[in-house]
């Protein structure tokens, strides 16, 4: 057979030496003459193994194959088929474009007992790291980061900017190890250019101090970029410019500016509004305090209490309704890094800001059988400026080893000024408000083998916070002799304190995920209160005995924490925690010539959580906890101060821990996704000992002092259940609570009163999960609140409904409305309210230009009346509006 | 959904594993013997999806000459599980789907039918589909255990799709869906990575010829299946919609928006 082709092929070769198709068909059998069907026929180029062409039998073993046969070659066509021996057929051209060619193939079981291969992966991938070199996922059409990250396997990026990887977001996306902004990357993600991006690597179970890396409890993930050098002179950001068309009278601009290169980092962000929105919002990630919780985080939670506030009373809803302000903020950020080792980060910001707030009130007291009722016609105006510097120095001693130094200070000053009617009388009062605070941090990490690590932090924190207020009118001259109420009052006081605090923490991960950590610390903290009250007559200053303070109170507290958390099984934890202290209180009233009070006390406060899943549908969760709290220097003062135009306070005049246990137990029935859901919170706090008041009330004005009563309790308890309707695709919400409080106080001299408090409401949601372009959600709640005493009880049922509607018309083009009603039961008249907003978004330019509208308060209501009750009468609350508008917004991306 | 007091976002993954470098080579060796019946094989994939998330699982790839069988190892039930976590004012939860015990499937029958059983939402979902890859072939070649194998590339719904076939093994079966090469398929990667499936372990034999077949039954037609696939999408969407936070947009179900196409392997054409 062969020989006849060859022959047949030579003749054609003097011919033609150029390309021609040959086409080669047959049937393929085996020696039995049977068809072997899906027999392999592959089609070699000459003197190579390179593969032209192939064709696969069919059912009945016959193939055909074509292709282009050049002068000369030879080529080869190999049968096979599994289990048969190969056969081998070399072909040259020859002058039949087709021809025919049957095999029969010979069995030969080559059986492969088992061959076990491996692959390598493009990806490289260390211990929780995995790296990613862009070039390899990137086909020019990306302008920002975000479109680039989209691309990388395993990360995706939602129409709103959220990056997760795997199914979690990410924590925060850095740029060569730097970060601005945290939680707040989209910032970053949304403007920076994606050109530059030559590395993305993917950081699992991150934690924010490198060095606790796998011992503290973390499944945090962060995105780390490395940019080309072409990126450092390149400025990004966008502009968002927002003006009302209504009203022409509010306005929304912000804008970020963004420069990136490989040592400095720059970051300028700006915000301009009067639509009530607080400026520093957008910033806060950079302000605040992103250790909270984690390890080494001492001081975090020292603060200062003033004297005097003046926007006492804010209404149950939405800030940016009755908040009238004019923002001006501007932010300059960097972060430098000289060496690798060595890193700075200067974060600060000056926001200016007028607030202004209006409300009518009408107060009645009702209690040991004498009743009044105030009026109060109220307006604030206030002028704040608020600078921030924030250093933070970061220095690798090894690689086991860091030092971090963080420094801030900030500074806000505040002019308030209020223009009251108090039952008719004009009353002005002015209040200068100024807050100074140093913060300094240094903290020292060591990372030992087998997932231990130690961190010592010293903290030395100072702040100071003068008040200086003064009051027109004189509502005290019943309780000061020679005074009358035309008299001016003032009050020059101040709250300041130093703390000094100094941790060792060490935390062991255990090899079988058991945590256990131990924390030894000391912290001082000193507070000076101090204020000077005095009273302006025609002919005289008064500084009454009693109503002035000097006093510095030191708390030293040495203390010995430890917790353990222990996992007996994937369903199973207990964590146990146990603090011990010894604090040593000292009172030194500089009023008096007394020599300082001292006291030094030892406590345990312990503590035990432990969480349980029963099975796939049931969980539960238990914790209590016995407390011991040492009072602060606010609590404790001894003689009076002025906290506001006709109110006086003063603390227990003495050190006082307070003794609390409390135990909460929550459960879940089946799961979020699930058809039917239902979760239950139930819990219990009983104080042994409470702070209360003691409060003489007469129609002018208000003494109050702490005093000390045994045994409040309060028991609170909440239902909800969700249960999925399909023939309506919409989910069914149904709520309640209760909360109970029983406490007592001291009115007017009379026995302690028993006092209860009970809160009920109850609703109902139903939500649409529709695909389409519409989507509702409606609800409704009531609540109802008593507080009952002997002889006295006061109640109200309000409700609250909302409709919200979303229409998404296309991917470019969507429409929000919200809106709500407020019903209140206890108000005669004007005791309902709507209110609408509407927002649309349109998309010009994807990623670059979008327009949007958002309408607020469309039924253009201007005040918003409010009924509270409390253990001593009631009132009513009428604040100010801001009236309708609408801003039209324009945002750029450059 | 920037400025609200809770925002949910959701997705449904089945289940995460750690990516891993290497599998060992450990051994292999021929046999021959001269034997009557039909050779079959057995080979175990590994197949990796890194669409959203990273989804490895091992598949077992039975044929002879005549059909294949590409089946996933069955697990053990996956518990459901659920997780919430707050941060700030956002909350992110969580969710994922379990897995009953059976299997994805995927069999070529002898004449030339294709049909498979794939999972979508913890529902089996039988279809029969008709695919011609167009292979390309590519004069690249590389050693993957001791078989020379040879590159071949196709365009398959929405992506390109490399493959590895071998020559010595004489059989145009191969993992997933792909098939219609002259050597068995040892390795697929996409592109972009998305997808990627390599052999773990081969095994020739003339005993390994018990197809678990698939039940005779009613196939859904691939547009029936994008039908019915949609129809389970939505219907959890809308219970996780119908439970998101107040003033949360409604997450969309769109299956052909850019980022959502990302997220999917396969992009069916509007005349399938």
């Amino acid at each position: 057979m062969s020989n006849w082709l060859l022959r047949l092929l030579f003749g054609f070769f003097c011919m033609c030496s150029c390309y021609s198709q040959v086409t080669v068909s047959g049937v393929i059998t085996n020696e039995q003459g049977d068809p072997l069907s899906l027999a392999n026929v592959i089609v070699n180029e000459p003197e190579t193994d390179k593969i032209i062409t192939y064709a696969i039998a069919d059912q009945n073993g016959s193939y055909e194959v074509s292709f282009n046969i050049l002068e000369e070659a030879q080529y080869t066509i190999t049968f096979s088929s599994i289990g048969f021996k190969p056969f081998k057929q070399t072909i040259t051209k020859s002058g039949a474009l087709s021809s025919v060619l049957n095999v029969q193939l010979i069995e030969d079981n080559e059986i492969l007992e088992e061959v076990i291969v491996y692959a390598e992966r493009p990806i490289k991938v260390s211990k929780d790291t995995i790296t990613f070199k862009t070039k390899n996922f990137t086909d020019g059409t990306e302008t920002v980061a975000e479109d680039l990250l989209r691309k990388i396997p395993g990360i995706s990026v939602s129409d709103d900017g959220t990056i997760k990887v795997g199914n979690q977001e990410v924590e925060k996306v850095m740029i060569e190890n730097d970060d601005f902004f945290e939680k707040g990357y989209k910032t970053l993600t949304k403007n920076l250019p994606a050109a530059p991006i030559e590395k993305v690597e993917v950081l699992k179970r991150y934690s924010n101090n490198k060095l606790l890396k796998g011992i503290e409890e973390s499944d945090k993930i962060a995105l780390n970029l490395t940019l080309s050098d072409e990126a450092k002179r390149q400025w990004f950001g966008n502009i968002n410019l927002g003006y009302d068309i209504a009203t022409q009278e509010r306005y929304d601009a912000r804008a970020n500016l963004l420069n990136f290169g490989k040592k400095n980092k720059y970051y300028f962000f700006t915000n301009l509004n009067n639509v009530g929105y607080d400026a520093t919002g957008d910033i806060s990630n950079l302000i605040r305090s992103s250790s909270y919780g984690e390890p080494g985080s001492i001081g975090d939670n020292q603060q200062n209490n003033k004297l005097i506030q003046l926007s006492d009373r804010v209404p149950y809803f939405k800030e940016s309704r009755f908040k009238f302000n004019n923002a001006e903020l501007l932010s300059l950020n960097a972060i430098f890094n000289p060496s690798e080792r060595f890193k700075i980060k200067t974060i600060g910001f000056a926001n200016w800001d007028e607030l202004a707030y209006f409300r009518n009130s009408t107060d009645t007291f009702v209690a040991n059988g004498t009743n009044f009722t105030n009026s109060e016609n109220y307006s604030l105006k206030s002028d704040f400026i608020t600078l921030f510097a924030k250093l933070d120095i970061n220095y690798d001693l090894s690689k086991t080893a860091g030092i971090q130094v963080l420094s801030k200070y900030s500074n806000t000053q505040a002019h308030k000024r209020s223009d009251l009617l108090f039952n008719n009388t004009p009353t002005l009062q002015n209040l200068d408000d100024t807050n100074n605070r140093f913060d300094q941090k240094i903290a020292y990490s060591k990372k030992f083998k087998n997932n231990k690590a130690l961190l010592i932090t010293g903290r030395y924190i100072k702040e100071e916070a003068p008040q200086g207020f003064t009051v027109n009118q004189n509502n005290f001259f019943t309780l000061f002799d020679q005074t009358e109420p035309q008299d001016d009052i003032e009050q020059q006081s101040s709250i300041n304190y130093e703390y000094l605090g100094a941790e060792a923490h060490w935390l062991d991960r255990k090899e079988n995920g058991h945590l256990f950590e131990i924390k030894a610390g000391n912290t001082l903290r000193t507070d000076q209160l101090k204020n000077t009250f005095s009273i302006t007559t025609s002919n005289d200053i008064i500084t009454p005995v009693g109503f002035q303070n000097e006093l510095n109170y030191t708390v030293n507290d040495t203390y010995l924490w430890a917790k353990y958390f222990y996992k007996f099984s994937k369903k199973w934890s207990i964590t146990a925690t146990i603090n011990n202290h010894l604090i040593t209180n000292s009172l030194d009233n500089k009023t008096t010539d007394s020599k300082p009070n001292k006291e030094t006390i030892f406590f345990i406060n312990p503590s035990l959580a432990t969480s349980l899943e029963i099975d796939n549908k049931n969980k539960i969760t238990l914790s209590s906890a016995l407390t011991r709290r040492n009072s602060d220097v606010t609590e404790i003062y001894t003689d009076y101060a002025l906290t506001g135009y006709r109110n006086f306070s003063r603390g227990t005049g003495a050190f006082n821990q307070l003794d609390a246990f409390s135990s909460s137990l929550s459960y879940e029935l089946g799961n979020w996704s699930d058809r039917f859901f239902a979760t239950a919170f139930v819990t219990y706090a009983k104080s042994f000992d409470f702070l209360t008041s003691n409060r003489t009330i007469t129609q002018d004005f208000t003494l109050s002092e702490n005093i000390i009563l045994k045994n409040q309790e309060i028991i609170s308890a909440n239902v909800s259940l969700d249960n999925y309707l399909k023939f309506i695709k919409s989910n069914l919400k149904a709520k309640a609570s209760y909360s109970s409080l029983n406490f007592q106080n001291v009115v007017n001299d009379s026995p302690a009163r028993k006092i209860t408090s009970n809160n009920y409401s109850y609703g109902l949601e139903l939500r649409s999960g529709f695909s389409g372009i519409f989507n509702y959600h409606i609800g409704t709640t009531w609540r109802t609140n008593s507080i009952t005493s002997t002889g006295f009880k006061n109640d109200f049922t309000n409700n609250e409904s909302f409709l919200d509607l979303s229409f998404i018309l296309s991917k470019k083009l969507n429409i929000q409305v919200q809106t709500e009603r407020y019903f209140f039961g206890n108000l005669a008249s004007d005791n309902t309210y709507y209110f609408a907003d509407l927002t649309a978004t349109y998309d010009i330019i994807k990623n670059k230009v979008s327009l949007s509208l958002s309408a607020n308060n469309l039924f253009n209501t201007e005040v918003f009346r409010e009924f509270t009750i409390n253990d001593i009468g009631s009132s009513t609350t009428e604040y100010r509006l801001l009236p309708r508008y609408a801003l039209l917004k324009l945002s750029y991306r450059f | 959904m920037g400025k609200l007091d809770n925002s949910y976002s959701l997705h449904i993954i089945i289940k995460n594993y750690n990516i891993y470098l290497l599998l060992i080579c450990l051994c292999f060796g021929y046999k021959s013997i001269a034997q009557n019946t039909t050779i079959s094989g057995k080979v175990i994939y590994h197949q990796e999806t890194n669409l959203a998330y990273l989804y490895e699982v091992d598949y077992t790839l039975f044929f002879n000459k005549e059909q294949s069988l590409y089946l996933e190892k069955t697990k053990k039930k996956e518990a459901y599980q659920e997780k919430k976590e707050q941060q700030a004012t956002e909350i992110t939860r969580k969710i994922i789907v379990p897995r009953s015990n059976t299997t994805q499937q995927y069999y070529h029958y002898k004449d030339d039918r294709f049909t498979y059983r794939e999972i979508w939402f913890d529902e089996p979902l039988y279809v029969e589909d008709n695919i011609t890859f167009d292979w390309e072939l590519i004069d690249e070649t590389k050693l993957i255990g001791s078989f020379l194998c040879k590159k071949a590339k196709t365009f398959y719904r929405g992506r390109i799709y490399s493959a590895w076939y071998a020559l010595q093994i004489p059989n145009n079966y191969g993992p997933w869906k792909f098939r219609g090469l002259p050597g068995l398929i040892l390795e697929v990667e996409e592109e972009n990575s998305k997808f990627r499936i390599t052999a773990s372990k081969i095994t020739l034999d003339d005993n390994i010829n018990k197809f678990e077949t698939p039940e005779n039954r009613s196939f859904l037609s691939i547009s029936e299946f994008l039908v019915e696939k949609d129809r389970l999408n939505n219907e959890l969407l809308a219970r996780i919609n119908s439970k998101a936070a107040k003033g949360s947009q409604p997450l969309q179900a769109s299956s052909n928006c850019e980022g959502c196409k990302a997220l999917q392997l396969e992009w069916y054409n509007d005349k399938e």
